[in-house]
């Protein structure tokens, strides 16, 4: 019970942490203004508006989420190695794989959070973009500009009730504007029901594409893993060495399919990196999502058991090496 | 120290930082119209409880912070001026030195920012790292050192120019005895050569041993000042100083002291030590201010522990 | 200059006895080994050498740009939040000496890690065996390649736009820079249709400086396909005439396949003329179909002027140079901004450039023709969007329009005279525009606050 308690205490206090840095403000912003203003500003491409408002708000949330997860664990484990803050937590009854752990869960429980804000946005960029309509009420090209407009504002009306609160309540303004944006993200996903193709007022009916739920878990369990390799490198290197680390495996996870996936069967070389590199392509369904194409859940399930699976060998190593580091 | 010594090296007129937050609301009133003269070969103690903006002085004159109001010159200067840190030493209160570099590194490389020729640098490093006490650990990462080695190459590198004005925030802390008494030495043999230094401590006793002046700031503001041994005059009341007599007399002697001992007598001011001053002006300024910017003092710790047990 | 000097000193010990420095040479030389083995080309020696080349100076300039770009964003914003900065300015020491000190310092790790990147490439293609003469000819050897002079169409789309107008081709509500733009599209593609018993001219201009090896080599090389395919080769004459019409060189009708054909021409062409009139006759024939050269590569003279090690030395010039820029665009962020946000603004700053510059590059029909009416403000943020990537694309143009890697494993030739250009404004410009701004704002910082200010 007590473990359970201490490993609370410590995830809680990360989320904290990283939810106070202005940095993750800034990537929630960024994220959701982007992926507003795509719908409104991509015009006219002959129906692939869907296709670039819809993938480029999946790589946002791939790019911006690399960067929170990588960012937020490197700099949570490394800065507290280096202050000495992880010392003084360590020298309390506090086990050192228990600490890891809670740090991770720390970082994923923003992850998630971040996820779930992205989501929505993604849905509400893919509905608000321009379409052709073929049906017996619509014919033609429309665009739901309420809906884009709703969305494009929402980082903003966040950032002024998190200045409100920080004004009046003397609350943090970064979590402040970060949890508003979060609920107004719950509210726009469920108004925009009542916002029909057009932009124009209707009665609740769904019109949102929901494959995207399940592309976006698999880009939410992707971060994850990245989460988990960036809390591992962060062990031994500082911020920016774990960070570029981070990058340099991010990138190459990118191609590692193509280079040694494809040659995995000729070559125990080219097999053994594709083992050990992650494939981000597994979580990567931008492609498979047009010309209508479905995501199996068959598939899905064994993507996240990957990313369960590599997460968890990560953070095994991760743990050992951990326990195994002289502390400041 | 000499009336001689004039020159004013560094000076302070109505110096305030406020630190702001986001919006641009004051946050935190650092420092509050400070007035302060630094001359020409003294030491001059700057004293207060933490966060009452003796760093934030200190980075000030360094041009590391920017001054919200007030006038500040050091050496003549501007702070923001670079010329004015050719003859200043620096030695914050932490030691912010390169992990990555051994000592010798350290001070061949601060001693390049200083334009030094190579020759110069060699001897003035080798001349430093025999005065701290580290030519056989000199080809050591910093990385690797305890926190007192560590602070004596940040000593060194304060002084590998020669400054005429030495800064030391805090420079005792982390050091083992043998090496605050060092230090002490360093700063009076420093002041013999005509070197000014700032000194910020929180070890009174070493204030009090080496400060030829002393301020001591309390939430922004300069509460006292002026020289130690002034300070710690009580201007009123008398001390008598006379060989010890027979107890039966002394209510006698308090009567007509100099008529019972037959000797001579000597009649003073009595003088607090600095730290029973320090914590009389303190004490006194907390009870006048209302809110703080800087850490309140807490309960006296005995007190603590015997309600706890 | 000691000062700098000290600095960029300071930061190259901080990137060797990191463990980063290592890390990325160790890196950089598993990658350049190993990718040769792994990527396949087309099967011949030629697209094998080629794709390898292409892989790994593609490859390395990424690496690179990505470790400089994050080295330099920590370079001094790391300083400043671990607060060893507070010593370094309390020396007399200006931020313009530690920006450039750093930035040299990063540049000398790109430089080694480049030159790693590069002497492991030429080995890998030595150790894959790819040194036949066809891979020599083609891909081991630098070839100026002279392309037609860029045409300007816009007096022809000018003449018809208003031929049209009065003929009352045009509706008045019609937009007019669409009609334009379709107009221009005609035009090009109708000078690269040449039907049977038409005749086609190209003018090129010789560049100075163009100075044939000696060995051979020369030769025009056209790409063009039938209008439809068969088995048939097409009778076609070249000839090359001086500017004032004389002929230099002819070769009389010969059967030519679709897709690429070579034909040697002689070095003095190159060299005795600042420019050539080529001209290029689809025979009429009984079995004659309309040629279509291609728009990009469809005519051009190549010269053999030089070695391929002194070709990928200059190639990997220009990726140092590119990511010089790279590094000194991170080290203004880190200078004026944390060095999470550091990245995020350069990285997304990049990121912008690159939309900006496939939209710009893509030349995409403006406006839609679906037959609906759109609302003004939809027209109000095309307008915006393109004009914010057309902005985007002025100033990020020039380092997109690099291409080493793809040149040098096409065989040709990076000029020193380019290398120059492209170093002036990539190298001089750009880094000392950044370099004033993040001199500027690290003055302007205040490099001792408390950690939550």
């Amino acid at each position: 019970m007590i473990r359970l308690k201490q490993f609370l205490a410590l995830a809680g206090l990360t989320a904290v942490e990283v939810l106070r840095q202005p940095v993750s403000l800034l990537l929630f912003v960024t994220a959701l203004a982007c992926m507003g203003m795509s719908p409104l500003f991509l015009l006219h491409n002959f129906g692939e508006s869907g296709k670039i408002v819809r993938d480029g708000a999946l790589a946002l949330h791939m790019f911006l989420g690399f960067m929170l997860a990588g960012y937020s664990s490197c700099s949570v484990m490394a800065r507290e190695i280096r202050s000495g803050t992880a010392s003084a937590v360590l020298s309390k009854p506090v086990g050192r794989e228990l600490f890891f752990l809670a740090k991770y869960a720390g970082v994923v429980v923003v992850v998630l959070f971040f996820s779930l804000c992205a989501t929505g946005g993604t849905l509400l960029a893919e509905k608000a973009c321009e379409k052709f309509y073929f049906s017996s009420r619509l014919v033609g090209y429309y665009v739901d500009n309420t809906t884009g407009v709703l969305l494009l504002l929402c980082p903003g009306a966040a950032c002024l009730i998190g200045a409100f609160v920080n004004v009046v309540r003397k609350r943090p303004f970064v979590t402040a504007a970060l949890s508003s944006a979060g609920v107004l993200m719950l509210l726009l996903v469920v108004g925009a029901c009542f916002i029909n193709e057009m932009g124009r007022p209707q009665s609740f009916y769904c019109l949102y594409d929901l494959r995207l739920i399940k592309a976006s878990l698999l880009i939410c369990a992707g971060l994850t893993v990245v989460a988990a390799i960036a809390l591992l490198l962060a062990v031994r290197l500082n911020t920016v060495q774990a960070m570029t680390a981070l990058t340099i495996i991010f990138l190459l996870g990118w191609v590692s399919h193509y280079f040694f996936g494809r040659n995995a069967d000729a070559s125990v070389a080219a097999s053994l990196l594709y083992g050990l590199l992650p494939d981000w392509q597994h979580f990567w369904m931008g492609d498979r999502l047009s010309d209508e194409g479905v995501i199996p859940t068959s598939y899905a399930v064994r993507a996240v058991c990957y990313a369960a699976t590599y997460s968890l060998a990560i953070l095994t190593a991760g743990a050992a090496l951990f326990s195994n580091s002289e502390m400041k | 120290m000499s009336e001689a010594k004039s020159e004013a090296i560094v000076s302070v007129k109505g110096l305030r930082k406020t630190f702001r937050d986001f919006w641009g609301r004051a946050k935190v009133e650092a420092v509050r119209g400070i007035d302060l003269e630094i001359r020409k070969g003294e030491i001059f103690g700057l004293l207060g409880p933490n966060g009452s903006g003796k760093s934030t002085t200190i980075k000030i004159l360094l041009g590391l912070l920017h001054a919200t109001g007030g006038d500040v010159s050091v050496l003549g200067k501007s702070p923001s001026s670079v010329k004015s840190k050719e003859r200043i030493g620096y030695l914050p209160e932490e030691t912010y030195v390169y992990s990555y570099l051994t000592p010798r590194e350290t001070l061949m490389f601060y001693g390049r920012l200083f334009d030094m020729d190579n020759a110069r640098i060699k001897e003035r490093t080798q001349q430093l790292l025999e005065m701290v006490g580290l030519t056989h650990v000199s080809d050591r990462q910093v990385g690797e050192f305890s926190k007192g080695m560590a602070r004596r190459t940040g000593l060194a590198q304060a002084l590998i120019n020669d400054p005429d004005l030495v800064i030391l925030d805090e420079p005792t802390s982390g050091l083992d005895p043998i090496g605050c008494r060092q230090v002490k030495d360093l700063m009076l043999e420093l002041a013999r050569n005509g070197k000014t230094i700032l000194l910020s401590s929180h070890l009174l006793a070493d204030v009090e041993d080496v400060c030829d002046r002393v301020a001591i700031l309390f939430n922004g503001e300069i509460k006292a000042e002026g020289k130690v041994e002034d300070l710690l005059k009580e201007t009123d009341s008398l001390s008598l100083t006379m060989p010890s007599v027979e107890e039966g007399k002394l209510e006698e002697i308090r009567q007509f002291a100099a008529k019972l001992s037959g000797g001579a007598v000597q009649v003073d001011h009595p003088s607090m030590d600095l730290e029973s001053f320090f914590v009389d002006v303190v004490n006194r300024a907390g009870d006048e201010k209302g809110e703080m910017s800087g850490a309140a003092s807490g309960t006296d710790i005995a007190e603590f522990l015997k309600n706890v047990s | 200059m000691r000062k700098i000097g000290a600095i960029f000193w300071l930061t190259l010990k901080s990137a060797v006895r990191s463990r980063l420095f290592a890390g990325s040479a160790l890196l950089l030389f598993a990658c350049m080994a190993g990718l040769p083995f792994l990527v396949k080309g087309d099967g011949t020696a030629v697209g094998e050498a080629r794709v390898l080349i292409y892989y790994n100076i593609g490859i390395a300039g990424m690496l690179v740009g990505v470790l400089a770009l994050l080295q330099a964003c920590g370079a001094v914003s790391q300083e400043i939040s671990e607060r060893q900065i507070q010593l370094v300015r309390a020396k007399p020491v200006s931020t313009m000496h530690i920006w450039l000190g750093k930035w040299l310092g990063v540049l000398c790790v790109n430089a080694v890690l480049i030159a790693v990147a590069g002497t492991t490439t030429r080995a890998a293609i030595w150790a894959r065996g790819l040194a036949g003469d066809d891979v020599k000819a083609e891909v081991l050897t630098a070839r100026r390649r002279i392309a037609p002079a860029e045409e300007r169409v816009e007096y022809e789309v000018d003449h018809l736009y208003l031929e049209m107008k009065e003929a009352g081709r045009i509706l008045p509500e019609s937009d007019e820079s669409a009609i334009r733009q379709q107009l221009k599209l005609a035009i090009v593609s109708a000078r690269t249709t040449i039907g049977p018993g038409q005749q086609r001219r190209w003018r090129m201009e010789i560049p100075t400086g163009t100075a044939p090896k000696g060995s051979g080599g020369t030769e025009l090389r056209s790409l063009f396909n039938a209008a439809y395919r068969d088995e048939k080769p097409m009778l076609c004459s070249w000839r090359i005439l001086s500017d004032e019409g004389d002929e230099l060189y002819s070769v009389a009708p010969a059967a030519y396949m679709d897709g690429l054909n070579r034909l040697p021409l002689p070095e003095e062409l190159v060299t005795e003329h600042s420019s050539l009139v080529v001209e290029f006759t689809n025979e009429e024939t009984r079995d004659g179909r309309t040629v279509i050269f291609n728009e990009r590569r469809g005519l051009e003279i190549l010269v053999n002027e030089g070695g391929f090690g002194a070709n990928m030395f200059r190639a990997l010039l220009v990726v140092f140079i590119i990511t010089g820029l790279v590094a000194a665009l991170g080290l203004t962020m880190g200078a004026v901004l944390s060095f999470p946000v550091a990245v995020f603004a350069s990285v997304g700053l990049v990121i912008a450039s690159l939309i900006a510059h496939f939209f710009m590059a893509t030349e995409v029909i403006p406006h839609s023709h679906d037959g609906c009416d759109h609302a003004s403000h939809e027209e109000f943020q095309l307008e915006i969007g393109e004009k914010m990537a057309a902005g985007f694309e002025r100033i990020i143009g020039p380092v997109f329009s690099q291409k080493p890697a793809e040149l040098l494993s096409e065989g040709l030739l990076i000029a020193w005279e380019d290398v120059a250009g492209t170093a002036l404004l990539l190298f001089v410009v750009y880094p000392l525009l950044l370099f004033m701004g993040g001199a500027l704002g690290l003055g302007r910082r205040q490099l001792a606050l408390p950690e939550s200010f």
